[in-house]
């Protein structure tokens, strides 16, 4: 029975962003997010204190559910910045600082809530209808003739994540290997609706990074040495697969729910086997080559269908299961009282051995082609590797946003003083009428606008975390920075490439740091020189909805008024 | 022997003045959201007076009471939840502040069910589901709607003016309605029937129609429904009439509640007293330039409807209680009125003010509490033993 007890009150909090211990965690989370941003970004290792699995990360997706706070104004902030990442997985923690960033300007812009709210709303939409123009400064288009801007954002996304630990041509290799990966997974000649295939990732600890590989088909472990020599003996090509989701390991609770009646004197195991055995004599009398299995099979039927020559794969999983559907096309047998239809077999064109360090697996070939491939992931330790996981799965994900958005935007906190620029230069413009739509004076307009643009900033500013400066150039917007040790009479030649690699400083150029005030322009767009490709880039769509997700989230943030808590 | 507490206007006046505490910050055209966390994790924001107070869990019986009142205003206006909660606090602080009991206002208190327009459906018989019946039917041509609820089913009724079948064998002509179509609609995930009626003469002519709101999730969406039944509401009860009635009062009386009626203004223009003072003048200056007899209009400022007096000066109008309405003769002048921040029901104001005077006399005619001690139920969450500390303990900053 449970306790009873008595109901404690609820702890109510007025203002919330007025109070002490709400603005000291959100600093915090601001400042651990900020340490994690960009590619010299600092790596956090979460574990939990009484023991068990240590992580050690800066993505976010890894990074913000390990994170709670007593506070649920804090947890509803966070909530919102994991659905953007869990929906697009890039640009969480831009979305994150950015949001952070606002409420503290709102804060310290000492305005009204209400007008805050307002002046945000109309600004992300200001940068939303920009970034969507055909000739916005920011936008790349993507062209998939050439697949050079494709692996550029593969091996951006690659070189942001520091805890990877890979050298430039380790992760120039892996942002190959995952552009075609997914490439591989495009279907090209099917006819009628088309699927997107997968990519199951194999990882292999203890080896150099450059061993990655990716292999069209599927590549199975397998434990069984005995069909080693077999496999040199099949020449008839397609081979012929037979594929059970049911257990055919012989044990009585897996043939069904419900009583059984038993005879007495009767042999339950010695049954059920003869009931498997009839199973093998009906596949090897189909011809079947290559016999499959999601769990365990009896090693007695294990032995028979190996002494007729039938390669035997069991113990499958069930990740598995699905992507060798696809591929050969075979349907799972689920039941193993009833003979095996005809349209229930598939076929593999070949198998092959492959081996990785300790690891031998069996390789299927696709009969044509086929969707599905492997990736095979090799690091020298377990934490590289699980966040070189994570980081080629994100790399598919961003790649498969691209199809329905053929577009990037400039990296390197380009885009941000970008914005930020155009942003300051057309409010200026537009002051009056605004105002009045938004009914604030256009005092407080104008210092709203400020706050929005210094929050852009300081996401731009947060990529550097050795102490140097950032600057903007005045003519394009771009960001660059500057180490701290460079002295003020070498500006022109230290400062090399800005932040996305398109624009080469040169003395001509004015430049200013970025959180002094400077008069507003408006950034010239770049004469666009095809020779001249930008070495950083972002997905389109990921950093586009970060952007609206981390405007919305800090305007509910404002409009919380008071908060009322169970305690109990 | 039951233990008996004293009331004293302070302890009512701290029970209303936290209440008003949470509602304060969502008021107005400026106001923001509250949020609720549950003990489950569940979340829930809200700007909408009646919600956040039914969601508030109390303990103190005067708080439990008052919120009753509010509730029931808000069902019969569809509005004014928080400014009922705004006045009847600051009607009680100028009476605790004057040191002196209110005399017994009685006002005639209109309250009436509103209708609604509401969705229909076809009407079957309560069979079992059954193969047979709905083959038997589909061989009919006939479309059979099972698990009708009994509203539904009386709602039927009374639109389609038949009676509906209790004895399956008898089916008798006044037991079937007319209708002009019927289809299958599919909305989310419920099936519904659309149907429309027959017009017929003996029927009463109203025309039922159906809403359908979406929203992105269950929370939202019910909010959504609320505040448009509300809206409705609201509308309707603006189109009731008023009754007038004159009462004497005492011009200290009068003063109080004109003092008390101005911190809703004040509260709104909260962040620039000088729009306050500016609005508050032009107002006054028209009232004394358009002198009685004064007539209806359908549109006011927004929220001061009833200002009679002011610190100083006293309208030189009447003594005794009266609405006052101001005229529209010449458009030219009220037009300085109609900002753009909206409009509210005349007929809504009016009524909230007699139910916040009804409520702040009830409360002020209370002078002792019994705490009763009962079993305790497994099922009850709230412990029958009712204390003072409740009232401290329910805000903490």
């Amino acid at each position: 029975m449970s306790r009873l007890v008595k109901k404690a009150p609820s702890l109510c909090t007025d203002l919330p962003l007025d109070n002490t211990d709400i603005c000291n965690k959100l600093l915090l989370l601001w400042q651990l997010l900020r340490s994690c941003f960009g590619s010299t970004g600092r790596l956090k290792q979460v574990h939990n204190n009484i023991g068990g699995h240590v992580v050690t990360t800066s993505t976010s997706s890894v990074l913000l559910p390990a994170i709670t706070s007593s506070q649920p104004f804090i947890n509803l902030i966070k909530t919102s910045i994991l659905n953007h990442v869990s929906r697009f997985s890039d640009c969480g923690l831009f979305a994150a600082i950015l949001c952070l960033s606002l409420i503290e300007q709102a804060k310290q812009s000492g305005l009204r809530g209400n007008v805050t709210i307002g002046v945000n709303k109309h600004l992300l939409g200001l940068c939303t209808s920009y970034l969507q123009q055909e000739d916005c400064g920011c936008k790349v288009k993507l062209d998939f003739c050439s697949s050079h801007n494709l692996i550029r954002l593969a091996h951006s996304i690659v070189s942001s994540k520091p805890a990877c630990v890979l050298t430039e041509p380790e992760a120039l290799h892996i942002s190959r290997l995952a552009v075609q990966a997914f490439l591989l997974t495009l279907p090209c000649n099917s006819p009628g609706t088309v699927k997107l295939g997968n990519i199951v990732t194999v990882c292999v600890e203890g080896h150099s990074v450059l061993n990655s590989a990716v292999f069209p088909g599927l590549l199975v472990d397998t434990p069984d040495i005995f069909c080693l020599n077999k496999i040199e003996n099949l020449h008839s090509n397609p081979l012929r697969t037979v594929l059970f989701s049911a257990s055919l390991a012989g044990d009585l609770p897996e043939l069904g729910d419900g009583i059984i009646e038993v005879h007495p004197g009767v042999d339950t195991d010695s049954q059920i086997l003869d009931q498997l055995l009839e199973l093998g004599k009906q596949v090897v009398k189909d011809e079947v080559k290559l016999f499959v299995c999601q769990k365990v099979i009896h090693p007695v039927l294990q032995q028979y269908l190996r002494t007729h020559g039938i390669i035997v794969i069991e113990r499958l999983g069930i990740t598995l299961m699905e992507p060798l559907t696809q591929l050969t096309g075979a349907q799972p047998v689920a039941t193993l009282q009833s003979t095996i239809p005809a349209k229930a077999y598939g076929k593999v064109m070949d198998v092959s051995i492959r081996q990785f360090g300790s690891k031998t697996m069996l390789h299927l070939h696709p009969p044509g082609e086929s969707a599905i491939c492997t990736m095979i992931l090799c690091h020298r330790n377990e934490t590289m590797l699980s966040e070189l996981k994570v980081v080629c799965q994100k790399i598919e994900h961003v790649l498969r946003l691209t199809l329905r958005e053929p577009a990037a935007l400039l990296g390197g906190g380009c885009t941000e003083t970008h914005l930020a620029a155009y942003i300051r230069h057309k409010s200026v413009n537009e002051v009056t009428q605004t105002a009045q739509t938004l009914r604030c004076s256009q005092t407080e307009y104008l210092l709203a606008v400020e706050g929005f643009c210094r929050s852009l900033e300081s996401v731009a500013t947060a990529l550097e975390h050795d102490g140097g400066n950032s600057l903007i150039d005045l003519t394009h917007a771009h960001h660059w920075t500057r180490p701290a040790d460079v002295m003020e009479e070498h500006t022109e030649e230290s400062l090399g490439l800005c932040g996305c690699g398109l624009v080469q400083g040169s003395p001509d150029k004015k430049w200013t740091y970025l959180n002094t005030k400077y008069p507003q322009f408006s950034p010239a767009p770049l004469t666009r020189d095809t020779t001249v490709e930008p070495s950083v880039l972002d997905s389109f769509t990921a950093k586009v909805n970060g952007l609206q997700v981390a405007v919305e989230t800090a305007n509910l943030a404002l409009d919380v008024r008071y908060v009322i808590q169970d305690m109990n | 022997m039951v233990p008996v507490e004293h009331l004293h206007l302070k302890h009512v006046l701290q029970t209303v003045c936290v209440l008003e505490s949470v509602i304060l910050r969502s008021f107005g055209p400026d106001g923001g959201q509250v949020l609720f966390i549950r003990d489950t994790g569940q979340a829930m924001l809200s700007r909408s007076g009646a919600r956040i107070l039914t969601a508030l869990r109390l303990e103190h019986p005067i708080a439990r009471m008052v919120v009753e009142c509010v509730l029931k205003h808000s069902i019969i206006t569809g509005d004014g939840s928080k400014t009922f909660i705004l006045l009847l606090a600051s009607l009680l602080r100028m009476i605790h502040a004057t040191a002196c009991k209110e005399s017994n206002v009685s006002q005639t208190y209109n309250s009436r069910d509103a209708a609604e327009a509401a969705t229909a459906r076809r009407l079957a018989d309560e069979l079992l589901q059954s193969a047979a019946v709905l083959a038997l039917a589909a061989q009919a041509d006939m479309c059979i709607v099972e698990c009708v609820s009994e509203d539904e089913l009386s709602l039927f009724a009374q639109l389609s003016g038949a009676r509906p079948v209790s004895d399956c064998s008898m089916i008798e002509p006044d037991q079937i309605a007319t209708l002009t179509f019927c289809r299958p609609i599919l909305l989310g995930a419920h099936r519904y029937v659309h149907v429309a009626f027959h017009d017929s003469e003996e029927r009463v002519m109203v025309a039922p129609c159906s809403l359908v709101i979406c929203g992105p999730g269950e929370g939202p969406t019910d909010q959504y429904v609320c505040a448009f039944q509300d809206a409705i509401r609201m509308l309707l009860s603006t189109w009731e009439p008023m009754s007038m009635t004159a009462v004497a009062a005492s011009k200290r009386t009068l003063h109080l509640l004109a003092k008390a009626l101005l911190s809703v203004p004040r509260q709104i223009y909260f962040h620039s007293p000088r729009s306050f003072l500016q609005t508050q003048t032009r107002l006054l200056s028209f009232i004394e330039n358009h002198s009685h007899p004064l007539c209806l209009i359908h549109k006011q400022e927004h929220s001061t409807v009833l200002v009679q007096g002011q610190d100083e000066s006293v309208c030189p109008l009447e003594e005794g209680k009266q609405s006052i309405h101001c005229c529209r003769e010449d458009d030219v002048s009220s037009k300085i009125f109609i900002l753009d921040l909206g409009l509210e029901s005349v007929s809504c104001k009016y009524q909230l003010l007699l139910a916040v005077l009804q409520c702040v006399s009830s409360l002020l005619r209370m002078d002792t509490m019994l705490c009763t001690h009962s079993a305790l139920h497994t099922q009850s969450r709230r412990l029958a033993n009712i204390s003072w500390e409740g009232t401290e303990d329910e805000a903490e900053e």
